[in-house]
């Protein structure tokens, strides 16, 4: 039937023009259910990866926020995701280790939330590979939220807004896990910090975002010497991966080996970005350094050795002036706009 | 979306009428296979909270027991797989047997059967969050590790007792990790499926065998040995797993 392939293709185009002229892209985000999120993302920052099963679109995004500040998300209606991470600390909460439910505590100091679409693991020991997944972590653990998901899916679905929102954001009858887990890993995503003086002296053209002294501590923490964008460089001031910055000579939490079960990763963290990294504190994996002067003593110090302790943790010696310099730098790396933007904060 | 089944539609058309030339093909011929597989303790059908006293003088009771069972396939002559069920969550909670049965399978000789126990890295790596609540792999199953990503192969609670004291101590055995994966391979008893006919395959898995494997005893009643969660105690959970998978028999 030499025909047939002729009319299979003619017919498949007369198809497609049809279903072009009656819904095309633009028709469909102009859908209330898939109007995108107006996300502008700061100078000098590459295109945001977003997952094709979670665009992100402004229902999402708010419905991701009601989540995030709503302690219905634990056992016992007592803690939020804001318990633990609070805008004004960087989305951190100011504790060494965070208190969870019935008094438990965690055993890792809670990370900040920045930037985090552009991460390729979460969780301090990268055993998480999305932020959907991710999701699932904290509302699990006992010493967290300690829920288990059927009984938040059950306990959304009887309240009296949750469902019509879900209906709303998703094309979905209910409120289900897979809503959850998509709704707020789109709030989180949303979290954009770009704005502080340091991104506007170097992407910007603002040469007076910095003073005198940021400006001397920026050229430290940019040297050689000191090699601290090794790990902390790049757009977001940090690289996707994992090291020992050689804090312990032994180590109690095992960091990634915990996850891979390969002793070659004992004491390896995930290297955080330093982005508000002066409000962040206490620091290290497990919040044991409560300000930055020990921060910069620890890597002055050329660690402990471990036998996985990073290579780029060699030591070096600064005058009182240069650690002040770089101190400040530091501080410079605060972006008020995040800080204070209402977009993330709670109504 | 329309015009991908559109496209479909015209294809399986065309199809159809290259297809109408040719005399009649022989009938195929179909069968059924049911697997069962029953959870035991020294012989007898498990149940939860009830105490069973092993062959070698202690005793254990149960909370709760399940695990993974995947890619259960039969096995062709030439050693390629049939497959039957891509995974399934077998809870030993409510009932000592676990049962299914497959219709319309090819008739013809088959050498065996074949499954994992718990999943291998692709199925693993699956997002539970995307699965419908009834399904084996949703969220809502409790049988995942949200802090590694992972899904737990096999989960048993209990009490053991090593000398009828009278006094049990707890045992929890929680196995999961990619590298915990078992594949079985059941060969010793091939069949013939010939058509509208139903093979019955029996599997057991006796307790009695896990923590009394010859070569290797778990005490279940000791303090170093009646508690893994995998990570941090990996090579107890690795010994537990081997032994699970060695119990597993057919009947």
């Amino acid at each position: 039937m030499p025909a047939a392939p002729f009319i299979r293709q003619a017919m498949l185009a007369l198809g497609i023009s049809l279903i072009l002229s009656s819904c095309r892209q633009d028709d469909l985000l102009r859908m209330p259910m898939y109007e995108p999120y107006p996300l502008e993302l700061p100078p000098g920052f590459p295109d945001m990866p977003v997952p094709d099963d979670n665009p992100l679109t402004t229902r999402r995004v708010a419905l991701g926020k009601k989540l995030f500040y709503d302690p219905l998300l634990s056992i016992d209606s007592t803690v939020s995701c804001a318990t633990c991470h609070l805008q004004n600390l960087g989305f951190t909460d100011g504790n060494r280790v965070s208190e969870g439910v019935h008094g438990g505590l965690g055993f890792r100091n809670a990370p900040a939330l920045v930037n985090l679409a552009w991460n390729e693991d979460y969780m301090r020991d990268g055993g998480v590979p999305t932020l959907e997944l991710q999701v699932l972590a904290p509302v699990a653990a006992e010493v967290e939220m300690g829920i288990n998901f059927k009984e938040l899916v059950d306990r959304l679905n009887l309240d009296p807004t949750y469902p019509q929102l879900f209906r709303e954001a998703f094309d979905r009858d209910e409120v289900d896990a897979f809503g959850i887990t998509r709704a707020l890993a789109a709030f989180e995503r949303i979290l954009v910090s770009g704005n502080n003086p340091y991104d506007q002296y170097r992407f910007q053209g603002k040469t007076e975002a910095l003073n005198a002294s940021e400006q001397r501590g920026m050229l430290l923490f940019e040297s050689n010497e000191l090699g601290c964008t090794h790990c902390h460089g790049g757009f977001d001031l940090r690289k996707n991966g994992f090291e020992n910055n050689g804090l312990y000579a032994q180590y109690v939490d095992s960091g990634r080996t915990r996850v891979t079960l390969n002793p070659d990763e004992r004491g390896k963290f995930k290297v955080p970005s330093l982005r508000n990294v002066a409000v962040t504190a206490p620091y290290m994996h497990d919040g044991s350094l409560t300000d930055l002067w020990q921060v910069i003593d620890h890597y002055a110090s050329g660690g402990k050795g471990h036998p996985n302790q990073s290579e780029f943790i060699t030591g070096f010696t600064l005058t009182t002036t240069e650690r002040t310099d770089l101190y400040n730098f530091l501080h410079a790396l605060t972006d008020q706009d995040f800080l204070q933007n209402p977009a993330f904060s709670e109504e | 979306m329309k015009n991908i089944y559109f496209t479909i539609i015209i294809s399986l058309l065309v199809l159809l009428a290259a297809s109408c030339g040719g005399g009649p093909d022989p009938e195929p011929e179909y069968g059924s296979v049911t697997f069962n597989l029953t959870a035991k303790v020294a012989g007898q059908d498990i149940a939860m909270n009830q105490s069973f006293n092993d062959q070698a003088g202690g005793r254990m009771k149960f909370d709760q027991f399940k695990f993974y069972l995947s890619r259960l396939e039969l096995i062709q002559e030439d050693n390629s797989g049939y497959p039957l069920q891509l995974v399934d969550l077998l809870d030993f909670s409510s009932a000592p047997s676990y049962s299914v049965t497959f219709h319309n399978i090819p008739a013809g000789n088959y050498k065996g059967l074949r499954f994992g126990l718990g999943l291998d890295d692709s199925l693993n790596a699956l997002d539970p969050s995307t699965f419908g609540s009834s399904h084996p792999l949703s969220s809502l199953t409790n049988m995942y590790w949200s802090w590694s990503s992972k899904y737990i192969f096999v989960k048993l609670d209990g009490y053991g007792d090593s000398d009828l004291s009278g006094s049990f101590t707890t045992f929890i055995y929680h196995t999961g990790l990619d590298s915990l994966y078992r594949e079985l391979s059941f060969t010793d008893q091939p069949f013939t499926l010939a058509n509208e006919q139903t093979v019955v395959t029996s599997f057991s898995l006796d307790f009695q065998d896990v923590f009394y494997n010859p070569s290797d005893t778990i005490r279940f009643w000791d303090v170093n040995e009646n508690f893994t969660h995998t990570t941090g105690d990996f090579p107890l959970a690795q010994r537990f797993q081997n032994n699970v998978a060695a119990a597993i028999k057919q009947n």
